[in-house]
């Protein structure tokens, strides 16, 4: 089997397509604004520069390029051929942390080959991406039947409960909402995405009874509209009752220390500042950057280390702090045209299995970037998801590079 | 196909519209964060950056009349660092060591340390450390702490009169309340920046303000009056086994306060060790009934009045009067007796028959006119008013009591400053216990100068009076307080105590007061024993002694004021030399005390007992150490687990303390 591409004599030119050469640029500007985010943060830190974060992460953007590169040329067939293969091999990754034991800390998050640390559940976000594609692409299923979605939720759901149990709840939520976008992109009814959804809504709106009760009117509305045989709605109303008038019962029933298992689980207290603290001072370091910020290595948040986790999982906020409004909305510019280009490419791409491969980057990308940035400015739990291209991380930088190179792969086939 | 082309732009158009939609939502707030809000965040942002240090100032110091100071401020610096921001380690640990006049490589190992905070050195006295620090210079990295406590060098000497302050070092009583205003001074502040990890880091471009140290208050007390009066009073204290007892001595000519003390003791250095009965100064705040020394008043109003004249004969109804169905007694039977025997021989019955001839409309107005039921006016917190019942209160018996000193309260300080009326030749005065108040600079901000409320009565009647009150101490009631060749005038009182149903038979107040020389009052002096419990109770027997041994010290020791005008003859006491006084009696302290007082020496006297550290953390063990005063060495991190010296043995400020930490055992689920 011929492994890579351009094995003939095909122009090395062609591949460049307009959305290929878009994303590069997108990508090196990125990548630009976080190392310089970066060295500001590590301004004064009395270390040579590639010791310092920034020479680490331009290392890892490198090794990340090299890979993007060597992704770029291998054959698309290879990726669907092997997706399955590569999912099961993703799973057994993301397993040997507890096998290998815990970390210091307690969390089975990393695998450690020497003085080599790496996270296999940046890894498995690739590979799930390519499992769904590949099962919603096989040319025997209707995905306007429900019982073809359950496959792919179950491609979801493994790893999910696996990382939440790592406990990693951010990147766990990222497997869990993956699946829907890709569903939904293959033409799935939007009903049944809803039914799948259901009762998760079921059980968190239980434990209040307005937010319950807004809920069941919500649920009720939709089986009517939906028109659907008054069987289904009938069963799926009580199922769904049922379910929310449980939960609080058997929460309650649960003892203590039980329930404290579950809550750390969510990483509820899992911050021993108490999140609100990180929360507050990214809202200082953002807001006190005003229209224009406060220049390079000026932000006082950043510099008296008030702002925390601030070469990861808050990097948004040094920017914001030294660059401004102005800084903040040239970042979520660059980010809006990258997912606009990958969904116009997708748009555009005949192939099913390539089309919903660059939907699940999109979409991964996307979740990222909103649950990352919603965070920093106080509109959602702190969660601890990086940000891509800027955050500081090495397993993460290369998955994202991994999804760089599939889009200039795929995209640089001919669409039709 | 068509349709599913267009299925698929109906989820391009979807997408596209979520995408825009939480892009609007994140922008806005965003907005509404920095642009809107900008302003608040960043002055959040510099407040939270911003450290605001007070730097307390100095509390002006309490002198007495000759500039001896009462109390000191000891001010302790401290050295402490984080060593992660000191660039030139080597060159600040020779620059504290040229302060501290240690070797310097002790401090450059402990700069060269990997923790974030070290201390350097604890509770220096700032005497020891070299003028060549400069509290104001900054170094980066290094923090000087300064703490001020106030100390008082003579202890229970004055420990009523001069107050206390607060762990803030605020007056909390007596003299350093009253002053407080002006002794407090203003703390300076600096704005130190702190780190979100609690560093702080000195930087010499943020702003600060000076501290504005307190201002220096001289008394009119003299210091050795002071202490005199203080072992004269303690020694008849300890001797009658009283309940308590107060003395005050004046000059009768400006009113200034030359000495003022109270028993039981108290020490302002260990305020707590003391019921708070003992903190007040007695002499302003508690009240008694005056007894015979009122008899003043009757004799005042008479003479000025002109009812009757010394040489007349008064009949003493062989020592009994009835007033309705109650009889007063005097102390010996008395037929007929000359005005002026009445006052020297104190009869109640000679009193009362003169006082009701004049009647209650003139001994009011002359218990008025003496400053009697009402607030001196002395600058000191919780003056009593005293007790004298309004006019309309008064019946045949009240103008009895009256007269004999009864039926009415007074304190010391009122009694005083009545009698100095007499000494002086008629004037009351307002007490004068501060003569200035001067700033650090010698900036005069209050003088204090005679204040004369109201002429009493003429001077002729005045002149009287002084003759009537030395007859008293040279053949009456007061002998015991008389000196061959001092002119000593004074008057006893003995008043019985009131009980639950009347008059005590057995618990009275013996008070004395006495003055001279006669002719020319320079000193006047009040005892008042309380409830003497000895073989003896009047004032005549307990007060009038200490008056006589007070006087007769003041005499020794400052000769050339009484001697040279006056052309007294120099008495002979038993103390012949201030420095030969060997004494046998009970609590007898000795007179010559150090010029200088030495805060080391002062503050080595207040010992106290070693504390329990054991499975303290080092941040509690500090601060419990602190507060002492003690110098602390620690080994190791955690917990306390051995301390030096053990608990419950003696200890000075000066104790070095040694801890020895460990980690302690964590419990592994």
């Amino acid at each position: 089997m011929e492994i890579l591409r351009f094995s003939g004599t095909r122009s090395l030119l062609k591949p460049f397509s307009n959305t290929n050469i878009l994303m590069i640029i997108l990508v090196t500007a990125l990548c630009c604004t976080g190392l310089l985010a970066l060295y500001s943060a590590s301004l004064h830190i009395d270390l040579p520069l590639f010791k310092r974060v920034v020479g680490k992460q331009f290392i890892w953007i490198m090794m990340g390029g090299t890979l993007a590169t060597i992704v770029f040329f291998i054959q698309r067939k290879v990726f669907f051929d092997t997706a399955y293969f590569l999912y099961l091999f993703g799973i057994v990754l993301i397993l040997l942390p507890f096998i290998l034991g815990k970390s210091p800390t307690g969390t089975c998050r990393w695998i450690s080959i020497g003085t080599f640390h790496f996270q296999p559940s940046e890894f498995m976000k690739v590979f799930v991406i390519l499992a769904i594609s590949k099962y919603l692409s096989s040319a025997d299923i209707s995905v306007s039947d429900f019982r073809a979605l359950i496959v792919p939720v179950l491609f979801s759901l493994v790893p999910m409960l696996i990382i939440l149990k790592q406990p990693d709840l951010g990147t766990s939520m990222i497997f869990f909402i993956l699946v829907f976008p890709l569903l939904f992109w293959a033409g799935a009814r939007l009903f049944h995405i809803f039914v799948i959804l259901s009762p998760i809504i079921s059980i968190l709106t239980a434990f209040n009874f307005y937010t319950f009760f807004i809920w069941v009117v919500l649920l009720i509305l939709v089986l009517y509209l939906s028109k659907e045989k008054l069987w289904v709605s009938i069963v799926l109303l009580i199922f769904n009752l049922s379910l929310g008038f449980a939960t609080p019962v058997l929460w309650n029933k649960l003892r203590p220390y039980q329930q404290n298992r579950i809550l750390t689980l969510f990483n509820v207290n899992a911050d021993s500042l108490g999140a609100g603290y990180q929360i507050i001072q990214s809202k200082i370091a953002i807001g006190s950057g005003g229209l224009f910020g406060k220049g390079l290595g000026q932000g006082t948040q950043t510099h008296l280390k008030f702002l925390p986790e601030q070469h990861s999982d808050f990097i948004f906020s040094v920017i914001g702090e030294e660059y401004g409004f102005a800084g903040v909305m040239f970042v979520l510019i660059l980010f809006f045209v990258m997912i606009m280009v990958l969904l116009t490419s997708s748009y555009r791409l005949r192939d099913r299995f390539s089309s919903l491969v660059i939907i699940g980057i999109g979409s991964t990308l996307f979740l990222h970037v909103v649950i990352n940035i919603a965070m920093t400015i106080g509109l959602m739990p702190v969660t601890g998801l990086p940000l891509p291209f800027l955050s500081y991380g090495g397993s993460f930088i290369i998955t994202c590079f991994i999804f760089v190179g599939l889009v200039l792969n795929i995209n640089a086939e001919k669409p039709g | 196909m068509a349709n599913a082309t267009k299925s698929i732009r109906h989820r391009v158009f979807g997408l596209t519209a979520l995408l825009s939609l939480i892009w609007v939502l994140i922008v806005a707030r965003l907005f509404s964060i920095q642009v809107i809000n900008g302003q608040k965040y960043k002055a959040k942002c510099k407040r939270q950056a911003d450290y605001r240090k007070v730097i307390a100032p100095l509390r002006g110091i309490i002198f007495d009349r000759n500039k001896k100071p009462l109390t000191i401020d000891v001010v302790q610096i401290s050295f402490s660092a984080h060593p992660n921001l000191i660039t030139d380690k080597l060159s600040l640990a020779k620059e504290i060591s040229s302060w501290l006049g240690n070797n310097n490589e002790k401090y450059l190992n402990t700069l060269q340390s990997d923790r974030t905070f070290v201390w350097l050195e604890r509770n220096i006295p700032q005497d020891q450390i070299h003028t060549l620090l400069d509290e104001n210079k900054n170094y980066p990295g290094l923090i000087i702490d300064r703490n001020i406590h106030r100390q008082y060098p003579f202890g229970e000497i004055g420990g009523q009169l001069i107050g206390f302050t607060d762990v803030d070092n605020r007056g909390i009583s007596g003299l350093e309340l009253e002053f407080d205003p002006y002794l407090s001074g203003e703390p300076g502040w600096k704005i130190i920046q702190k780190d979100g990890l609690g560093r702080l880091n000195n930087r010499p471009d943020l702003p600060f303000k000076e501290t504005i140290d307190g201002n220096d208050v001289i008394l009119t007390i003299d210091h050795e009056y002071q202490t005199i009066l203080h072992e004269e009073l303690n020694s008849a204290f300890f001797e009658h086994n009283a309940d308590k007892a107060m003395g005050i001595i004046i000059d009768p000519k400006s009113g200034e306060i030359l000495a003022m003390a109270s028993a039981p003791l108290f020490n302002p250095n260990k305020p707590f060790n003391y019921p708070v009965s003992s903190q007040k100064n007695r002499v302003t705040a508690d009240i008694f009934e005056p007894g015979s020394t009122f008899k003043i008043v009757t004799a005042t109003a008479a003479l000025e009045e002109n009812h009757v004249h010394p040489e007349d004969s008064i009949h003493c109804e062989k020592g009994f009067i009835k007033i309705g169905k109650n009889t007063i007694s005097d102390h010996k039977k008395y037929n007929t007796l000359t005005f002026s025997e009445i006052i020297k021989k104190s009869s109640n019955v000679g009193t009362i028959t003169v006082a009701q001839k004049i009647g209650k409309d003139y001994i009011f107005k002359y218990a008025r006119k003496y400053g009697f039921g009402v607030k001196t006016g002395i600058q000191f917190p919780g003056e009593s008013n005293g007790i004298v019942h309004p006019l309309k209160e008064w019946n045949d018996l009240m103008l009895a009591q009256v007269a004999i000193g009864h039926g009415l309260c007074c304190t010391a300080l009122q009694l005083a400053y009545a009698y100095s009326a007499i000494a002086n030749g008629g004037f009351l005065l307002k007490p004068q216990i501060v003569k200035s108040i001067q700033t650090k600079d010698g900036i005069v901000l209050y003088k204090g100068k005679p204040q004369y409320i109201r002429r009493v009565a003429s001077v002729e009647t005045m002149t009287t009076m002084r003759e009537l009150v030395r007859l008293t101490v040279q053949s009456g009631t007061g002998s015991r307080a008389d000196v061959h060749g001092m002119a000593i005038a004074g008057k006893t009182g003995t008043a019985q105590k009131v009980i639950k149903n009347g008059y005590s038979h057995t618990d009275y107040v013996a008070t004395f007061v006495g003055f001279f020389p006669v002719n020319n009052p320079k000193l006047l002096c009040v005892i008042v024993i309380d409830n003497p419990k000895g073989k003896t109770h009047t004032g005549g027997e307990v007060s009038a002694p200490v008056v006589k041994e007070v006087f007769t010290r003041i005499v020794n020791q400052s000769d050339e004021i009484f001697l040279k005008e006056d052309n007294i003859q120099r008495p002979i006491t038993k103390y012949a030399k201030i420095d030969e006084i060997t004494t046998t009696r009970i609590n007898s302290i000795r007179t010559k005390r150090a010029e200088v007082p030495n805060p080391l020496l002062s503050s080595l006297q207040y010992t106290s007992r070693m504390p329990n550290l054991y499975g303290k953390t080092s941040s509690e063990a500090i601060g419990i150490l602190q507060r002492m005063g003690m110098s602390i060495g620690i080994k190791g991190s955690g917990l306390v687990v051995s301390q030096t010296p053990s608990i419950g043995s003696l200890v000075t400020s000066n104790t070095q303390c040694q801890l020895i930490l460990k980690p302690p055992r964590l419990s592994v689920e």
